[in-house]
């Protein structure tokens, strides 16, 4: 009547939360990336913006930095997800279970929400260029050759990533269930890692580092584009 | 029931190496409830680990039934921790986003799907250790105590040989601590349950049919309570605590 997969199921409805917040970073990212590449690949734009000029080189630049970021930010909430399933994996290998056995639990579930999320992101995508695109043209400037277009490539970008968010979370599930380690799980309320008290000035330095961050973001293709010639 | 023989664990912390079981040797009959205790530090913690194989052993052999544990895979070892061997853990373990009833059954759902005399069973040992009431909670919604009496109840799902406990009453105040020993003698009376749990307290202890005393890394000494009352083995065994401390 039970059966593993049963478990696994009632498992994931108690922590929506965990599972939640990583497929939304997985489809925020792929919103994202999507978004930005049917903008910077659409004709529209890249008529505006002359080949090899210094405008269309600080476009790709801040595309660059936005993959990094993106990828980094998919790895980051993959690696915390990860780091909360390994207390079940922990207790599931200590009364028995086969690794194989979690491997393939896991897998179908990364499976459904790697696609689920890369898919959405990627069809949405469009749309939110679209939209941002259109609220621009309201807002700001408007002409006749401003009718957005979009290109087949932009959706090669948006599958590359994707591609690129499933295998990750791929590979860093199957590292965690392969590489969880009993005595970590049945031994870790008495090795607890210890809590520092967080200092007032981590807030004020959060603050201080985002303006630095803005700035040498407005400043870095102005750097590489003029300073050093790319 | 269990056989270990000549049992050697040491471990590597940066160049030196400190041996923490040196030789252990002891047997364990089917249906006795065998208490391992010793100082902190002394391996009782290894030793256990070393049985569930969670962790390797350097030398030495465990033989549990016919089987030589240290000869086996990892598939094999998986399959004796699911239907040969029960665990209770000091921090229970449980896992918190199944009710008290879908953790008791764990142990059967990861051996294989379960049939309804497993169902059964499972509501067979919620009443024997009086926990049918919160058979639906969740372990946030439950005390120490009936967690611990909930693990005892997993441990005994899939019909062991055998129950390894460390330090099943390490987290839990006396009258939890009480009510988890008295799941365990029910457990031997109603189903034969051997019963092999690693404890510091000499009251959780005196309850067993004899204590193995470890001191750094060997079996100091094995006490049968045989006929004495529970307070007089008690004692006995604080004596031998304080003996081994003036030494
Ligand atoms: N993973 C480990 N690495 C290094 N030393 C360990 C490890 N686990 C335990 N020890 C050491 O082995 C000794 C015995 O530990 P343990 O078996 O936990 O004792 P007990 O359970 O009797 O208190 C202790 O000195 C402990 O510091
Ligand atoms: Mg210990």
């Amino acid at each position: 009547m039970k059966n593993f997969t049963e478990i696994y199921a009632r498992l994931r409805r108690r922590s929506l939360k965990q599972y939640g917040l990583l497929t939304g970073c997985c489809f925020f990212s792929v919103l994202l990336i999507t978004s930005y590449a049917c903008m910077m690949r659409s004709p529209t734009i890249l008529n505006v913006l002359p080949e090899g000029g210094d405008s269309r080189k600080q476009v790709m630049m801040i595309f660059v930095l936005a993959v990094i970021g993106c990828a980094v930010f998919t790895l980051y909430a993959a690696s915390l997800f990860f780091r909360y399933k390994s207390r079940e994996t922990g207790i599931f290998l200590a009364l028995g279970a086969r690794r194989s056995q979690l491997r393939r639990q896991l897998m179908g579930e990364l499976a459904l929400m790697a696609l689920g999320s890369c898919a959405a992101g990627a069809v949405l995508g469009g749309p939110l260029a679209m939209g941002l695109w259109q609220l621009f043209r309201l807002a700001v400037v408007d002409t006749e050759e401003m009718a957005l277009s979009f290109d087949i490539q932009s959706y090669g970008i948006a599958l590359a990533f994707s591609a690129f968010v499933t295998v990750a979370l791929f590979i860093l599930g199957r590292r965690s269930v392969m590489k969880t380690n009993i005595i970590d799980i049945i031994q870790e309320s008495r090795k607890s890692e210890p809590i520092h008290d967080v200092p007032r000035w981590y807030g004020w330095g959060g603050i201080a580092m985002l303006a630095l961050g803005g700035f040498l973001g407005y400043i870095a293709p102005v750097v590489f584009v003029r300073g050093l010639h790319w | 029931m269990l056989k270990v023989n000549d049992l050697h664990k040491s471990y590597q912390v940066g160049k030196t190496t400190y041996e923490v079981l040196k030789g252990v040797s002891f047997e364990i009959k089917k249906g006795e409830f065998v208490a391992v205790m010793g100082p902190s530090g002394s391996g009782k913690t290894t030793l256990l680990n070393c049985i569930s194989c969670y962790i390797p052993a350097d030398r030495g052999s465990i033989m549990l039934g016919k089987t030589e544990l240290a000869s086996l895979s990892q598939e094999q070892l998986a399959t004796v921790r699911n239907k040969e061997l029960g665990f209770v853990f000091q921090d229970f373990l449980l896992l918190d986003g199944l009710s008290v009833r879908d953790n008791i059954l764990l142990p059967a759902i990861i051996g294989g799907s379960v049939d309804p005399d497993t169902e059964r069973r499972a509501d067979e040992l919620c009443r024997i250790f009086g926990i049918s009431d919160i058979r639906e909670k969740y372990p946030a919604e439950i005390s120490g105590g009936e967690k611990q009496r909930t693990a005892v109840a997993r441990a005994l799902i899939n019909r062991p040989m055998m129950i390894l406990a460390d330090e099943p009453t390490g987290n839990l105040d006396s009258k939890s601590s009480r009510a988890v020993i008295d799941s365990f003698l029910q457990a031997r009376q109603a189903m034969g349950a051997t019963i092999f749990m690693v404890t510091h307290d000499s009251f959780a202890a005196s309850f067993c049919d004899r204590a193995i005393i470890l001191r750094d890394g060997q079996v100091w000494r094995s006490l049968e309570r045989g006929d004495m009352d529970r307070t007089a083995f008690q004692d006995t065994l604080l004596d031998s605590v304080r003996e081994m401390g003036r030494e």
